[in-house]
């Protein structure tokens, strides 16, 4: 999204990057792509890993099966990203969204543990009325870039061919942007100290009332709480 | 060369907070003693309890005194900035932030009522079993934000000094883990935040696509040069609703009872006080600093919406506030009526132009303090024997036979909210609607506003009356916390709103100086 610098935002919509992916001739063959391939073939390509992983996605009945068809669409856009010489987004794609969140996800579903979930179609004429009035939209938009000799991608102009490198994003992190780099360390110290100080103290019963444990009582627990965050949650109902 | 030393002494306040943050935290971590409050629910065998389950009292005491020596130190390097600043401002970071006595004044507010506010927050937390050292570093880091975003010269610097500020606050918001009101309000005030820094993100990606820049200085040349395309307009509504929800302006209010009222007292009074400053600094460097053109549009210059919104969250927040039982909670809709007022002058900014800001900066550092008097007054009056804030009015009956300074501070506090003549909020207000009505087409809304000031004063007296005139309970169960610091910031707040009351030409002055 970034390689996009327009003039004019109005044009910049699905069919514009569509286009503008399409149309990688231009661009300078990049290192990820691999050699022989033009450029063109792998944005097919690599849109039809996109779209089929989008569609697995949704229609999985496993939820595992359902994040592994994410991760591959994940690669697929990295993959455009690449050949739009987005170096450094495509490596992020990789490394934060295939990489980190997706475990992320696959976290959270182990430890759920739930094998399937109710369809989510089943809902009321509403819902189907948005999503079908959606689809048309996009279809119409899809169906005047198609048609169009050209396509708004003429109206852009073209960045240059370094925007987007890695070398070129490192350059701003230490010239333009220095100060939002450096300063985002406050920012991600808060995030991890809130973190330290929300997870720390296992309350076991929420309550707003606050009873002092004698001696007697604590003396079966064992001296364990000043730790800081233990296993106490685990005796739950104490 | 990037930058040279001259942006480092420039941004010294900043600096020092941050380096002063990472030395609390250390302080913190590497001061092995087991933390005051934390005896009660540390278990050890019955035979020697006795003995080392309590340690012996302020063990850790000295963490809030260092912060506050810090914050007064930060204080002096902004002082000191103030003389020593030239008569433009001065841009540094390439352009990231912007050095001029504006926002040097508003840090200046922040950091004195943060001061104020912490002083007692120890005795509180620790009637409250709730005692953490990372409570200081964390005020500390928030204000590092908002001194980001009140010296923001860039849309990503705005972004970022938001976050930082509004990460803090969340943290502090549900710090008091035993409390479920706590972690509710945290919650609520977490979800709608990060909903709302969707939308902020939404509007600065926006505005970069129509003019290619996050620079506020580029962004006004280009806007003034080219007029202002429709996905622009968009783009700064969005960042104006994002905004409104920080600070808590109807309709976009609805976190804010609740999360003022379950924070812990000491942090509701940092939250109402110092993120509503820093706030209201960032929007009116976005509106009136970025965005004049765009002021007197007829239905869709800032000054039109804006005027709305000062309208309905003063309307609203009174009315709500007068069927409060819970103190705490009607101090927080008053909080609300009163981002109402303040909204009224930044309306006046965009008609009358540069000649409200003294009096709307004015309005701002009389209700900093005001709010930190109240709350550390709330503080004070302790809670009852199962650790619940005693926060309802029936609790602060007669509090003027048992706690007589208590009561007397808490009347002025709340005689300056409702804007009587002797304290601050009588300035406040009167040279807020004096500016407003240099443009005779804000009459009706200072109408409202004034209609909307008598309506408060039904609920600010009601507590008054309560405080001197209702017969306390039979049986008092309260146990007010005595704790001299807490009591001193407190008295030190309300003497300095008496002082702005009886003598406003000083402060004012200060705030007419207090230019872009």
């Amino acid at each position: 999204m970034i390689a996009v610098a327009t003039s004019d935002f109005a044009s910049l919509d699905l069919g514009s990057l569509l286009m503008q992916a399409a149309q990688v001739q231009a661009v300078p063959a990049s290192s990820l792509t691999p050699a022989g391939w033009t450029p063109a073939w792998a944005f097919w390509i690599l849109s039809a890993l996109v779209v089929v992983g989008a569609i697995s996605t949704i229609s999985q009945r496993s939820l595992i099966s359902a994040v592994m068809s994410l991760v591959a669409t994940f690669f697929g856009l990295a993959g455009l990203y690449a050949t739009l010489s987005a170096h450094f987004l495509a490596a992020i794609q990789v490394l934060v969204y295939a990489g980190a969140i997706m475990v992320l996800f696959v976290f959270v579903i182990m430890v759920l543990n739930r094998d399937e979930v109710e369809r989510v179609s089943d809902r009321g004429l509403l819902d189907k009325a948005i999503g079908a009035g959606a689809l048309v939209y996009l279809a119409v938009r899809l169906g005047e870039v198609i048609a169009s000799p050209v396509g708004p991608v003429s109206r852009m102009s073209k960045p240059a061919p370094e925007f987007g490198t890695v070398a070129k994003i490192g350059e701003y992190f230490f010239t333009e942007f220095l100060f939002p780099f450096e300063a985002i360390s406050i920012l991600l110290i808060i995030a991890v100290i809130g973190a330290v100080v929300v997870a720390r103290t296992v309350v076991s019963r929420p309550t707003t009332s606050y009873e002092v444990p004698n001696a007697a009582s604590g003396s079966a627990e064992g001296g364990d709480d000043h730790a800081g965050g233990d296993a106490h949650g685990a005796h739950g109902g104490h | 060369m990037t930058f040279d030393t001259s942006d480092l002494v420039a941004s010294l306040p900043l600096l020092f907070l941050t380096v002063a943050g990472i030395v609390l935290l250390l302080l913190d971590a590497f001061s092995r003693v087991v933390l005051v409050g934390r005896e009660h629910h540390l278990k050890l065998p019955a035979e020697t309890s006795e003995a080392v389950a309590v340690p012996p009292p302020g063990s850790r005491n000295y963490l809030m005194p260092v912060t506050l020596l810090f914050l007064l130190g930060a204080l002096a390097i902004i002082v000191w900035q103030v003389g020593t600043l030239p008569e433009t401002s001065v841009t540094i970071y390439r352009g990231m932030l912007v050095v001029d006595r504006f926002g040097l004044f508003v840090i200046g507010v922040c950091v004195a009522a943060a001061a104020l506010g912490i002083v007692s927050a120890p005795a509180y937390m620790r009637a409250h079993k709730m005692e953490f050292g990372e409570f200081y570093a964390l005020v500390v880091f928030a204000l590092c934000g908002m001194i980001i975003l009140v010296q923001a010269a860039d849309l990503v610097s705005v972004f970022l000094g938001i976050e930082t500020m509004s990460l803090g606050a969340y943290v502090l918001t549900g710090s008091w883990r035993r409390s479920a009101r706590s972690s509710e309000a945290a919650m609520k005030y977490f979800l709608v935040g990060a909903f709302v820094s969707g939308l902020l993100v939404y509007g600065i990606a926006l505005i970069y696509g129509v003019t290619e820049t996050t620079s506020l200085i580029d962004i006004k040349r280009i806007a003034m040069s080219r007029g202002a395309a429709p996905l622009f307009y968009i783009g700064w509504m969005l960042l104006l609703v994002g905004f409104a929800f920080k600070l808590g302006v109807v309709p976009f209010h609805m976190w804010a009872p609740d999360t003022y009222d379950g924070a812990p007292t000491p942090v509701s009074g940092f939250m109402m006080s110092c993120i509503k400053a820093a706030g209201f600094a960032g929007l009116i460097r976005l509106l009136q600093g970025t965005l004049p053109m765009l002021a007197r549009d007829p239905f869709t210059g800032w000054t039109f919406v804006l005027s709305w919104l000062a309208v309905l969250s003063m309307s609203l927040g009174n009315l709500a506030a007068i069927k409060q039982d819970n103190i705490k909670r009607m101090l927080a809709y008053s909080s609300i009526s009163h981002a109402g007022y303040l909204m009224v002058g930044v309306v006046a900014l965009g008609t009358v132009g540069d000649a409200a800001r003294g009096p709307l900066l004015f309005y701002l550092a009389s209700y900093a303090l005001t709010v930190v008097a109240s709350m550390g007054v709330v503080s004070w009056v302790g809670c009852d024997e199962r650790g619940e804030e005693r926060v309802r009015l029936s609790d602060w009956a007669g509090l003027g036979k048992r706690e007589p300074m208590a009561a007397l501070l808490m009347t002025i506090a709340l005689l300056s909210l409702g804007g009587f003549p002797p304290t601050a909020g009588f300035f406040g207000k009167f040279y807020l609607f004096q500016a407003a009505l240099g443009e005779s087409k804000l009459l009706w809304l200072i109408l409202v506003a004034i209609a909307n000031s008598l309506v408060s004063v039904y609920y600010y007296l009601r507590v008054i009356t309560a405080m001197y005139f209702r017969e306390p309970a039979p049986n008092p169960a309260t146990l007010p916390i005595q704790s001299t610091a807490m009591k001193v910031g407190v008295l030190v707040s309300t003497l300095l709103v008496l002082a702005m009351g009886m003598f406003p030409g000083w402060l004012s002055a200060l705030c007419a100086a207090a230019k872009f």
